[in-house]
């Protein structure tokens, strides 16, 4: 029982700090960490103790080689220390001598996945854990490792006894050996924190390991466990989700203070080291830009966890809908340091929140409006994408995210991509690599606009198309016939992953909602929903495009469609009048009554398509596949804009699309409301993701005045049906400097897309980007 | 009914409480040198040209009908045959060419303050008319106002005060908040700045005060007509005197609007000028505050 504090000690902890200085501790070493890291710094000892268990478990079935091989590595890391911290849990990370790169560098070519050039790999073939997923934290709060582990092993002795198959009971063996790996490495922990003399650390792990999570810190010190295990020994590139821990620790939190074991500020601590610990995980560079450029780019080799951050669940409504913001939520929200990377905090905005819940509102805009890593998605939104996307209503409503900005259903759903790193690990059969190799549903270059422009290229020349149907008439034909075959790719690739390796096991599956009871990974055939990704790339350019079209075509009749396809044709070069008809068209964030009328048409059409492939092809017996419909790009608007020609909204050859579900760069000039009105006038309540990331200069929201503003800005825009909100608010003069001097801006921090990044670690064209996108802030 | 417009700005936050529409009226009685909407003091349209915009295809010169545009390496604009039809504007690809403002239909003005309704219900905001004058436009402005109101969006109006008492009686049933300018108590020296006297604005600042209705007073600080000691005390001691009851604010000079002047062929009368220091300001403020009155720098 810890005893009442003594004022500004720290008793409830145990430890030699006032408060002041050990938040001061906690949040510098992690800044810098961020900014700071060597790019060469690497996990050496992760990628030896792999290797060498790779040695030891040759010839065993996967499930067992995962389970032993984890165990070697679980009893044998190095458990670093240091004074101040609260929750167990680093890695060991460090910059080679010439001698260790060397053996670095042969360890990579060991395990080189030849589809993925950059990533040489450093990982057995027997790990292929990719991340970018949730796993059921309710049962991993309410049951324990040690409850999970005895679940598995009721269910493992009961098909024994049943006579189950071998590929079965090896898949639960290994799930077993999974559970007991870490505990053994919070007991490993807990008995170097015993030797430090942090006896009430060693307590919280030894605690972890053993029983389900009875505070507070019991909870969170389990799963930073596991989050570290797996982001930084297992997963590339991992992006977990941590859940909606505001409401899974609320019970346990609240017990701590009215039992007086902790005090509200000791457990703004535990959080604070929380958000600290996971930004100490942190690789250098920024993933989707800097590919290739090895003096940023960290590779997934050296740092599993690379830029990737984890996103953290916070707000949201229960299955009957009420919602359950908490003190813990603002708890969670007031711990946000500006410069933190990691986690990602995804604030699931319930209507009336702003009023309902004013503290915890408020203390989320005062973090927007310092552009942390915060973003907010409209939770009627989402759950409404899901139920229409073919969720069942009660699992709706637990909807997640994960990054970067993607949609999930937490340890319930499965597919993508699975398929082709298990390829590439060379678990499936050749036979099966044939699909990934095909590229017969693959988009027009450009994706939808190009295929737009396809359209507008297959027109005869002389021919005036007769009104705007005939272009969404021809296009919606060529978007369905890309969906049936993206659709019928998605059923070979789940009949092939049933069919050839139910057995096989993955770190992920041992946290799954149904994986243990169906004793299937859940990629096969252990998770409830299939589900593939539809983005809608580059939607505001589309809309733009046919906005454009029929303005200038047919209800203004300034042009006539040859005389307008000669202008793209040549890129507008010597059409400065009809480049100036085309820009002048009010675009999509304008509030116009036009492109709002397009946007809507368009959002609605391109939804409508997919809902009733899922629907024909479900009729005719094939198994159910859940299409999350995103207006998604992440940074591939650009690597799309350059695979294309003009287009009839006015931009050049070459120039990005438009960005996730922004508008346009530039479109926006009726001001911040009618931007937002605009985009919330879109049908979002068929879309599960896709980040509007809003630019503001800082000195316009300053001070009490501003973050009113702000707060009653964001929160009408969601009460009007947004999507979602990103807030950047950078100078640009700071960012122009930055270019020029980047040692003076280490710690400069820029949204991108559900994450954040060092500006000045960006290549100089990601860096204009972000230059081009706060110029038209309000 | 129709009055002309300047511009509808959604979004803006600096004229009035929260999150407002405000809507520019073409037209103004005084000329104050450092006006940063100088294409609004004209009681018609004038037409503006922005140069680096300019593809010089000639299509302004072309489309206008009664030959008030000539082709002089750029557009030369004859305001006397203008008929401001707006083919010019219509015609221009590049958006170089475009009168300062528009005849709108009530309704319009209607339609498009009202879309932001949302956003003023939760900031505290509403729509703010200005100019240019807007008490000028009189019965367009009654009408505005008063359909405002029964939308339920708070009302401010933006006034130089330079307006018969009379006119501002007759608003003042529909109008929630008046932003009124005050820009120098000596008269000679509001003249000089403005081109008009202050004898009738000041008036109307003791009636806004005797009446009661919500009112806040802006000043622009402007070097060479207000801003030293003297005259701030002197405007504050006159504020004090007819008990002036509510927000002073005190608005630094900005050169915001000087592109505009080279959009209108003009020459912009403050270029150059510093505007006051923040410690000034603070000065300025603190005499305000000494007089007992509600100072803020804006």
């Amino acid at each position: 029982m810890i005893q009442p504090t003594t004022a500004g000690k720290v008793i409830g902890l145990q430890l030699p700090y006032d408060m002041e200085e050990l938040a001061r501790l906690l949040v510098d070493e992690a800044v810098d960490k961020i900014a700071n890291k060597p790019v060469k710094a690497t996990t050496l000892e992760r990628i030896r103790l792999f290797t060498e268990a790779d040695d030891t478990v040759r010839g065993m079935p996967q499930p067992l080689q995962y389970g032993h091989g984890l165990t070697y590595v679980l009893e044998r890391i190095a458990q670093p220390i240091l004074p101040y911290d609260l929750l167990m849990g680093r890695i060991t990370e460090e910059v080679p001598d010439p001698e260790g790169e060397a053996y670095f560098q042969e360890l990579c070519l060991r395990y080189a996945r030849k589809p993925l050039p950059w990533d040489k790999g450093t990982q057995p073939f027997w790990v292929f854990d990719q991340g970018h997923t949730s796993f059921y934290w309710r049962d991993v709060v309410t049951h324990g490792l040690s409850g999970l582990q005895a679940r598995a092993q009721r269910e493992l002795d009961r098909r024994a006894t049943e006579g189950a198959d071998g590929e079965t009971l090896d898949f639960l063996t290994g799930a077993v050996l999974v559970y007991r790996a870490v505990r053994t490495y919070l007991r490993r922990y807990a008995d170097a924190a015993r030797q430090a003399g942090m006896p009430e650390a060693a307590e919280a792990c030894a605690n972890a390991a053993e029983r389900p999570p009875q505070t507070f810190r019991e909870a969170l010190q389990m799963l930073w466990a596991i989050m570290l295990i797996y982001c930084s020994m297992l997963a590339g590139n991992p992006t977990l989700t941590y859940g909606r821990l505001d409401q899974l620790l609320y019970p346990l939190y609240r017990k701590d203070l009215e039992g007086g074991r902790l005090t509200r500020e000791e457990a703004g601590l535990l959080i604070l080291d929380f958000y600290c610990k996971n930004n100490l995980i942190m690789g250098r560079g920024e993933h989707q830009l800097s590919i290739g450029d090895d003096s940023i780019s960290t590779g997934w080799q050296r740092n599993l966890n690379f830029d990737a951050p984890q996103y953290l669940i916070l707000g949201g409504s229960d299955e009957a809908g009420n919602p359950v913001s908490n003190d813990l939520t603002q708890l969670f929200a007031e711990q946000i340091h500006p410069r933190f990377k990691n986690p990602v905090i995804v604030v699931q905005y319930t209507r009336g929140m702003r009023e309902q819940f004013p503290a915890v509102w408020r203390a989320l805009v005062r973090n927007m409006r310092e552009s942390a890593s915060l973003m907010v998605y409209n939770d009627a939104d989402v759950t409404a994408a899901y139920i229409r996307a073919g969720a069942d209503p009660e699992d709706a409503v637990h909807y997640e995210h994960y990054g970067c900005n993607w949609p999930c259903l937490p340890g319930m759903d499965a597919g993508g991509s699975n398929h082709r790193f298990m390829w590439e690990k060379r678990i499936l059969p050749d036979e099966s690599a044939k699909l990934e190799n095909a590229d017969f549903w693959a988009p027009a270059p450009g994706g939808l606009v190009g295929e737009l422009m396809a359209v507008i290229d297959a027109v005869p020349k002389g021919e005036e198309p007769p009104d705007i149907d005939f272009f969404y008439d021809r296009f919606l034909a060529r978007f369905r016939d890309f969906m049936c075959r993206k659709y019928v790719h998605a059923l070979l690739e789940r009949k092939v992953l049933y069919r050839e390796a139910p057995g096989i096991l993955q770190f992920q599956d041992c946290f799954c909602k149904e994986t243990i009871q169906r004793a299937k990974s859940f990629l096969c055939g252990g998770s409830k929903y299939y589900t593939i990704t539809q983005s809608h790339g580059g939607f505001a350019t589309l809309a733009d495009c046919f906005t454009t079209l029929d303005a200038l075509l047919y209800q203004e009749k300034k042009l006539t469609f040859d005389a307008l396809r000669e202008a793209m044709t040549h890129n507008f070069q010597g059409y400065p009048d009809i480049h100036g008809l085309c820009n002048g068209v009010p675009k999509l964030g304008s509030d116009d009554a036009l492109s709002n009328t397009h946007g809507r048409r368009l959002l609605t059409l391109l939804t409508d398509t997919v809902y009733a492939i899922q629907r024909e092809y479900t009729a005719q017996g094939h198994p159910p596949i859940l299409v999350k419909q995103c207006i998604e790009t992440d940074t591939g608007h650009i690597r799309l804009g350059k695979a294309l020609g003009a287009t009839p909204d006015g931009r050049l050859a070459g120039m990005p699309l438009s960005q996730n579900s922004q508008p346009s760069l530039g479109a926006s000039t009726a001001g911040m409301t009618a931007r937002l009105r605009a985009m919330a006038q879109l049908p979002f309540e068929r879309i599960l993701s896709g980040a509007q990331n809003l630019s503001i200069q800082p000195r316009i929201f300053a001070g009490e005045k501003g973050l009113e503003l702000l707060s009653a800005l964001t929160s009408t825009y969601f009460e009007l049906g947004g999507l979602q909100l990103q807030i950047s608010a950078v100078d640009v003069s700071e960012l122009l400097d930055a270019q020029r001097n980047p040692d003076n801006h280490r710690d400069l921090m820029v949204r991108i897309t559900g994450y954040s990044a060092v500006f000045v670690d960006m290549i100089k064209e990601a860096q204009d980007d972000i230059i081009s996108r706060e110029m038209s802030a309000v | 009914m129709e009055a002309h417009i300047n511009n509808i700005q959604r979004f803006s936050i600096h004229d009035g409480p929260g999150i407002r529409t405000t809507v520019f009226f073409q037209g103004c009685n005084l000329q104050c040198q450092w006006c940063h909407n100088p294409d609004t003091i004209p009681a018609a349209p004038v037409f503006r040209f922005q140069d680096h915009r300019c593809l010089g295809c000639g299509a302004c010169v072309h489309s206008c009908p009664a030959g008030a545009l000539q082709w002089k390496e750029r557009p030369f604009w004859r305001g006397d045959l203008c008929t401001r039809c707006g083919s010019c504007q219509a015609a221009c690809p590049a958006e170089a060419c475009s009168l300062s403002s528009t005849a709108m239909a009530l309704d319009a003005v209607v339609e498009t303050v009202r879309r932001d309704k949302p956003f003023y219900d939760a900031s505290g905001g509403g729509m703010t008319c200005s100019g240019g004058e807007p008490m000028l436009t009189l019965d367009f402005l009654y009408t505005l106002l008063s359909r405002a109101k029964a939308l339920g969006i708070h009302t401010a109006v933006d006034t130089a005060a330079n307006i018969p008492w009379e006119h501002y009686a007759r608003i003042i049933p529909v109008t929630d908040l008046f932003l009124v300018d005050y820009k120098a108590e000596g008269e000679a020296v509001h003249r000089s700045a403005t081109g008009g006297g202050n004898r009738r604005i000041r008036d109307n600042l003791r009636r806004f005060a005797d009446c009661g209705v919500p009112v806040t007073i802006r000043i622009p600080v402007i070097p060479g007509v207000n801003a030293n000691g003297t005259e701030i005390t002197t405007m504050a001691e006159h504020l004090w005197d007819i008990r002036f009851a509510g927000t002073v604010e005190l608005l630094k000079l900005h050169h915001w609007g000087e592109a505009k002047y080279k959009a209108l062929g003009r020459t912009y009368p403050l270029a150059g000028v510093e505007p006051p220091g923040d410690g000034e300001m603070e000065q300025f403020r603190d005499i305000m505050l000494g007089r007992h009155l509600n100072a803020v720098i804006g």
